[in-house]
């Protein structure tokens, strides 16, 4: 068997400084606390991938400003090598040291080229996997903590820390070290130690240590240095020997012991330094592994751990029911509270006579996090290896999970079923945009939180050279929006953690910059942040990502929002939105016009941002889930369905009461929302959601798998389909019009004439419906729709009586067809209204429209 | 936090004398702090982070003076310029409006000058207009003066207080001082109910409707 665990998962835990009291920021602000500020510089760290760190997977912010950094971990480190006795003989333990060494450098190197540093490079920060690379660990405190500003001691221990670093901690006017030469210091320290098996200045106290380390800035060469260092281990080790392994370690001494980082080399440059004559390294180093496991062919005895990257575990060990939290503070030293209490405190709050307590200096150390749990649930077995290992092209026989029917916050906690789902969403992923089509059936069912955003993007049809596209767009010339932008930012979304850090304001500003560059007949309008915000939170390390997706969403939902004037667009929205209520909610919908609380009131802000301005983001996540996957119609449905989840409120209230219901929105169940929004998407006939201002064509064509599934905005028109009426006229209409493609469409009529009918009777799950014909008798039986009732208007006819009849067949849309020119039929469907008919509908153009088809036919009576 | 504010005293629903129902309108650029103002006097609450307004927001608030209940019905609007165009809908047939500005920003107190010109020019008559220099908590980032502001309003005849939203401090003091000024008249009660735009039939003189709409419990 396959040894199980390459890695494991570590956290490690601190405390940032507090901050003053009842201090605020240039903005009047309060202030954010540091550790938020330290979880937004954090979140970049996921994205360092290389053979020589250990990568990190998360972080957390916890109570009283502490700090959770959950990275890989591996239990073996350089110290154990240093202090633990070895069976290698001098000349191999040289090599190896050097080997080390070498790794190290690679990894400072690689840091060094993304623009980080460690600075707290010592030998228990290098950890040693299984094969004995080394990894190197804690190189993101630097970042995180913004060179250590935000905490109140100084990063990184000592006895590494080069001279400039020391004088920098004991000098205020002394810039802080910012290079990497100051790591590659650290390095030869450490390279010294590992030759010697001896760690170097042991048991001396810190005072003595800052004295020793400064005592060396009196000499020029690093020749001296190395001299004098290797004097103060116990034994004496002869760098004087020429076999090329002593002389590739001078090279490294040599060249990194200068006191003067001026003559220091960098990473890169030892590393060219040492160059080719290298390839004694080579014996003890794995494959490029490049962050991940060993690929192996799925077997019954594989270990499916080894086919996902640190995150996905870390994603699963969370399912599994770990709390990290509990389990590193369960480790952390505690001090009892009462001897927390301070001594005095001031009337801003600030604290005075606290014992340091040792949980709030800076001593990070690691807590493993058991992978047992999860490795055991994972076992392969016949009957899961095709949910762990699921197969895209075949038939697969069912392999929908049992979970499947459960409620989806149930399945979003399902350890067994996010496994399914995640292994099947990496691979659609990994197939996109091939499979985009498979991806939006399977969207249909459930996204995993996991991978949502690069799902949301998949969905949305984002592809192409993102990073390229968004690298070349201006985001930094001012621009006249910018302050617009810099006081709506920091009040969007914050009470979530990520997005008040100053980190996800700047990225926020940045994408929001890019996506008013790349389309400058648009601009800000308020609303625009709320919904740029969720895009970030779910892409918060790949910005091109977040401005591809929100300019694809934009494209597609809000076509023409933000024009500098968009009230044609709006207006028009609203107006549909109102005819869309009334089709399914004729009462609530009466009941709203009569007390004059209209759409212009309250859904501005619902519409303008999708909802983003309105609901939390957890609330948006689902709510979008299923947005994504309907056309540019489906908000509407959205909007109908949580108005008829306050129906029984609304229904009671007056106008005031209405609009407070509405500035304070209550509490919606948003698994209602969705599934009803479903169902009124499902019961309106396309064309009802007809409008001018819609996208016109869909740039991301898809199989249109049923009636519903095509936007009817961008289907070719004919001259049976809906057309532009003017908004005056529009708002007069009291309910939804059909078009006649459309109509003929939904009762599969066949024209003769088959080029004038765009009609293919094929497609199924369509809505049941109910056709009256209000002209006279007369005209009626010269020619009429196929199956229409005849209800000729006369002041006698009873309408109750009409519509019991027609409640009976439960149609789910009620055409009405008149003549073009009298438009009686408003009079008469605001009367079925009244009655509470629900699916009302004319058709567009009356029935003259459709005489010029073929498809009209004389009664049989 | 949302406690302390000594919130106006609620209308009782038995208090005799009459109830007079007025339109209020909040203008100002954005960020100024009139959602604030609103939520502190509505609810006697304040949120550090208080999300932008898109549109506008309305909420009611009742207020006791000695013979007669005021029902305030306050529109918050949108600060942002390009809203601009739908003020006037907020506006028209307003009684009275609360020009908002930071008093830590300039600019903003430059813009709460021209919405005051433009309500004189386009709202109604008699409209009360109040002036508030808002974030007065931050007086040590101040940037406008006390004194310019105060000579402006009486140039102009505008009611005016530093407040802060934060604090509490004037805030109910400004709606009270507007409560008073406003005309207690049949004809300024009446004029209300015509006064309806943007669709507001305001069919209900019931008083207190039973909702939250008072106090801050």
């Amino acid at each position: 068997l396959f040894p199980l665990m390459k890695c494991s998962l570590g956290c490690m835990s601190f405390v940032t400084a507090a901050l003053p009291h009842n201090q605020c920021g240039i903005n009047g602000l309060p202030l954010t606390p540091n550790s938020i500020t330290s979880l937004g510089l954090a979140q970049q760290l996921k994205t360092l991938k290389h053979e020589n760190l250990c990568s990190y997977v998360d972080f957390r912010c916890g109570r009283h400003e502490r700090i959770f950094a959950v990275s890989e971990l591996y239990v073996d480190s350089v110290f154990n090598k240093i202090t633990q006795p070895t069976e290698l003989k001098q000349d191999d333990w040289r090599k190896y040291s050097l080997n080390i060494v070498h790794g190290v450098l690679n990894g400072l190197n690689y840091l060094n080229s993304k623009g980080y540093i460690q600075l707290n490079l010592e030998p228990k920060n290098i950890l040693l996997n299984e094969n004995g690379t080394p990894k190197l660990s804690g190189y993101g405190l630097h970042h995180m903590t913004d060179g250590g500003k935000l905490l109140s001691g100084p990063l990184g221990s000592l006895k590494y820390s080069s001279p400039e670093q020391i004088l920098s901690c004991c000098y205020s006017e002394i810039p802080m070290a910012t290079s990497s030469k100051s790591d590659v210091w650290s390095a030869c320290i450490v390279l010294l130690e590992l030759l010697h098996r001896e760690l170097l200045w042991d048991s001396v106290e810190n005072k003595s240590l800052v004295k020793r380390v400064l005592c060396l800035s009196a000499n020029k060469s690093s020749h001296k240095n190395i001299e004098v260092l290797c004097q103060n281990f116990k034994e004496n080790l002869s760098l004087n020997e020429t076999d090329d392994v002593t002389k590739l370690i001078k090279v490294i001494l040599e060249n990194g012991l200068n006191v003067e980082s001026s003559q220091r080399a960098t990473p890169l440059q030892i590393l060219n330094k040492l160059g080719k004559d290298l390839n004694l390294t080579n014996e003890q180093q794995p494959a490029d592994t490049n962050g991940k496991f060993e690929k192996t062919v799925p077997s019954e005895n594989t270990n499916p751990l080894m086919e996902m990257d640190s995150e996905e575990i870390w994603c699963l060990w969370n399912l599994a029911g770990g709390d990290m939290v509990a389990e590193v503070l369960r480790s952390v030293t505690t001090t009892p509270p009462i001897r927390t209490v301070p001594l005095f405190v001031t009337v801003h709050g600030d604290l005075y006579g606290l014992e340091p307590s040792p949980e709030n200096l800076f001593n990070p150390g690691y807590k493993l996090l058991s992978l047992d749990t999860v490795e055991s649930r994972l076992e392969v077995n016949t009957e899961n290896i095709s949910l762990i290992y699921p197969l895209l092209e075949l038939k697969s026989p069912d392999v929908s999970h049992e979970s499947a029917k459960l409620p989806l916050l149930i399945r979003e906690n399902d350890f067994d079923y996010q496994v399914h789902r995640i292994a099947l969403y990496r691979r659609l992923l990994l197939g996109y945009p091939y499979l985009r089509d498979k991806l939006l059936k399977e969207a249909r069912i459930d996204i995993p939180p996991y991978c949502r955003g690069r799902v949301w993007a998949g969905l949305l049809d984002v592809k192409g050279d993102l990073e390229e596209q968004y690298i070349n767009i201006d985001k930094d010339t001012p621009i006249v929006t910018d302050r617009q932008i810099a006081v709506d930012v920091p009040r969007c979304h914050q009470y979530d953690s990520m997005l008040c850090s100053p980190t996800a304001h700047e990225k926020l500003k940045r994408v929001l910059k890019a996506w008013l560059m790349s389309h400058p007949h648009l601009t800000y309008w308020q609303g625009l942040d709320s919904l740029c915000a969720v895009f970030v939170h779910l892409n918060f390390n790949d910005e091109p990502r977040a401005w591809a997706s929100m300019s694809q969403f934009i494209d597609k939902y809000l076509h023409d929002f933000f024009l500098k004037d968009n009230s044609a667009i709006i207006q028009e929205y609203l107006v549909v939105f109102s005819h869309l209520l009334t089709f399914h909610d004729p009462l609530l919908s009466c009941h709203m016009q009569e007390i004059g609380f209209i759409p212009d009131l309250y859904a501005i802000p619902w519409f303008l941002t999708m909802f983003a301005h309105v609901f939390p983001l957890h609330k948006i996540f689902h709510l979008w889930d299923t947005l994504l996957l309907g056309n540019s119609s489906f908000p509407l449905c959205i909007g109908v369905a949580i108005l008829q989840q306050l129906r029984g409120q609304l229904l009671q209230s007056d106008f005031n009461e209405c609009i407070l219901l509405f500035s304070d929105l209550p509490e919606i169940d948003i698994d209602g929302v969705v599934k009803k929004s479903i169902q009124v998407f499902c019961q309106s006939p396309k064309s009802s959601t007809f409008r001018v201002h819609a996208q016109k064509e869909e740039k991301c064509k898809r199989q249109t798998v049923s009636y519903y599934t095509e936007d009817y905005n961008t289907l070719p028109k004919t001259e049976l389909s809906e057309t532009a009426i003017p908004l005056s006229e529009l708002k007069q209409e009291v309910c939804c019009r059909i078009s006649a493609d459309d109509l003929i469409q939904l009762c599969e009529l066949k024209g003769s004439n088959n080029s004038k009918t765009p009609a293919k009777a094929t497609k199924s799950g369509k809505p049941r419906i109910f056709i009256i014909d209000i002209r006279s008798s007369d005209e009626f039986s010269r020619g009429c729709v196929p199956g229409s009732f005849n209800f000729p208007l006369a002041p006698n006819k009873s309408i109750p009586q009409l519509v019991q009849m027609i409640s009976k067949q439960s149609p789910k849309v009620v055409v009405v067809i008149g003549n073009k020119s009298t438009r009686e039929d408003r009079e008469f469907c605001f009367e079925l209204l009244k009655e509470g008919l629900k699916g009302v509908c004319v058709l567009h153009g009356g029935i003259d429209i459709l005489k010029p088809v073929g498809v009209l036919t004389v009664p049989s009576q | 936090m949302a406690t302390r504010t000594g919130a106006p005293r609620p209308a009782n629903s038995g208090t005799q004398g009459k109830i007079c129902q007025f339109k209020l309108v909040l203008l100002g650029e954005s960020a100024v702090g009139k959602s604030s103002l609103v939520l502190r006097f509505v609810k006697g609450q304040f949120h550090e982070y208080q999300e932008s307004t898109i549109g506008a927001a309305f909420l009611t608030q009742t207020v006791c003076l000695q013979d007669t209940t005021v029902k305030f019905e306050i529109w918050d609007t949108a600060g942002q310029e390009r809203y601009h165009s739908l003020a006037p809908m907020y506006y028209r047939g307003a009684q009275a409006a609360i020009v908002v500005y930071d008093i830590t920003n300039q600019d903003t107190f430059a813009r709460a000058k021209t919405w005051v010109k433009e309500l004189q020019r386009q709202a109604s008559p008699n409209i009360v207009i109040a002036l508030a220099g808002n974030k007065a908590d931050l007086s040590n980032k101040r940037m406008v003066e006390h004194d310019d502001a105060v000579s402006y309003a009486e140039e102009n005849g505008l009611l005016f207080m530093e407040t802060s939203a934060k604090t509490a401090m004037h805030v109910n003091d400004i709606f009270l001082a507007i409560a008073e000024k406003l005309p207690k008249n049949e004809a300024g009660a009446s004029a209300n109910r015509q006064s309806a735009g943007v669709g507001l039939t305001a069919t209900d003189n019931r008083e207190g409707s039973g909702k939250s709409c008072c106090g801050s419990n």
